[in-house]
């Protein structure tokens, strides 16, 4: 075989070579997509629901909602009214934000607050079903009607 | 350039058949089953209730039968449900009264799982303590 | 022998080619393995009302609930009292139903739904006709 004959066959191979690892390593990724990373920015608080009810001594309420998206949820007690209790009592009560579970809602964090200006419970939270827990701590002498605010995206 | 292109197809069949990779796959049917009987047998007290959770291997029908007491002539509840998370007790679905004997029994179409059966002596007519006897037949 | 080998380097090329193409070249997801979940719920019933019982599923699937048992407060099983069972979301104090059935009990699944990844409740309620309370209960199966 002559030299010139030679060069072209390893031309060839090389070629050949050089194509199946091209061709095995995949598709090489075509120009116009690209990926964004998702905002970490928590959304402003837009949307704001009431929940009043009627709260009875070591009774225990909640109440669900939907955070559209990403974002603050702040959560207030306004007031409980309708019962009267001694100076030496203390006028607090249990509130915290969770997810419903069960026949109730299961709490992520709990705080004893007195009714009045808030946000008593104020986090970021993923867009999904949520629920805020109202609970008496046995100091109220009867059933007192409740509001809180709600929040959120 | 015959024996040349002979060659070249004989390697092409070749590299065709290694990159196919159609194999047949055995098809398993699973095997039938014609269920299971079983037999439910104690005592019950005056007042008083037996139970005894069962599996439904699958889909079907599964029926209680009363088969004995050894008082002779006491009407019991016979009932089919679906057993309590404690282990004792059962949520009824179907339930009859009944008299041991031939044509005592209960049944309704299950699903898969876990079921019940309950003897209760709700009258209260059984004497202090009666022996009893039921057989289970479930999917 | 020039000419088979380049026919023979031509057709492993080709071969090499057509495996590619059928790999997409995408690395596969990884599988997150879940768990069929059998739960209870019992309670009482009033006329006129709703009760559920919120879980969560982890990604999208099936669900199937069992009205199993309806017995009046007196002990008497119920064998013909047809009741709402259903699937929903809570929203604000009660579960919003988006799919159901009216059916009596029974040991066969009454209710099968496909659930999106998130929270939802299975509830029961009178759908009209209810005259006194009655004890249920139900078993419902979903992912977790």
């Amino acid at each position: 075989m002559s030299l010139g004959r030679l060069l072209l066959l390893a031309a060839w191979c090389a070629m050949a070579v050089a194509t199946s690892v091209a061709c095995t390593r995949g598709d090489t990724a075509t120009s116009g997509t690209s990926i964004t990373a998702p905002s970490t920015t928590p959304a402003d608080p837009i949307t704001t629901e009431t929940f009043t009810g009627t709260l009875g001594r070591n009774a225990t309420v909640f109440y669900s909602f939907t955070v559209a998206s990403y974002g603050t949820v702040n959560i207030t007690l306004d007031e409980v009214t309708g019962v009267q209790v001694s100076e030496d009592v203390p006028f607090e009560f249990e509130i915290g934000p969770g997810v419903p579970r069960g026949t109730g809602c299961s709490p992520n964090s709990v705080l004893v607050v007195a009714p009045g200006e808030g946000p008593h419970s104020s986090g970021v939270f993923d867009a999904g079903i949520w629920c805020v827990r109202l609970r008496e701590l046995g100091n109220m002498p009867g059933p007192a009607r409740f509001r809180i605010t709600i929040a959120h995206p | 350039m015959r024996r040349t292109l002979s060659a070249a197809a004989v390697l092409l069949a070749t590299l065709t058949a290694s990159c196919n990779s159609n194999s047949t796959t055995p098809i398993i049917t699973a095997p039938t089953t014609s269920g299971t009987t079983s037999v439910f047998s104690g005592s019950i007290v005056t007042g008083g209730t037996a139970t005894r959770s069962f599996d439904a291997a699958s889909a079907g029908t599964a029926t209680a039968t009363f088969e004995f007491l050894d008082q002779g002539g006491v009407p019991l509840q016979l009932g089919l449900g679906i057993p309590r998370l404690s282990g004792s007790g059962c949520f009824l679905s179907r339930a009859v009264t009944v008299t041991a004997g031939p044509g005592s029994s209960v049944s309704t179409s299950v699903d898969p799982g876990a079921f019940c059966v309950q003897l209760a002596d709700t009258t209260g007519q059984v004497a202090r303590v009666a022996a009893f006897r039921v057989t289970i037949s479930a999917p | 022998m020039m000419r088979l080998l380049l026919i023979v380097t031509a057709l492993l090329v080709a071969s090499a080619c057509n495996n590619a193409a059928q790999n997409t070249g995408t690395s596969p997801s990884p599988v997150v393995q879940a768990t069929l979940q059998t739960e209870f719920y019992t309670d009482t019933l009033q006329p006129g009302a709703l009760r559920f019982y919120s879980f969560s599923v982890p990604s999208d699937s099936t669900a199937s609930a069992m009205l199993g048992s309806i017995v009046r407060l007196d002990g008497r099983v119920d064998a013909t009292q047809r009741i709402g069972l259903g699937f929903g979301y809570p929203s604000g104090t009660t579960c919003t139903v988006t799919q159901s059935v009216v059916t009596t009990s029974g040991l066969t699944a009454q209710l099968k739904g496909w659930l999106t990844k998130g929270v939802h409740c299975v509830a029961i309620y009178d759908p009209g006709g209810m005259t006194v309370p009655l004890n249920f209960a139900v078993r419902f199966e979903h992912f977790f």
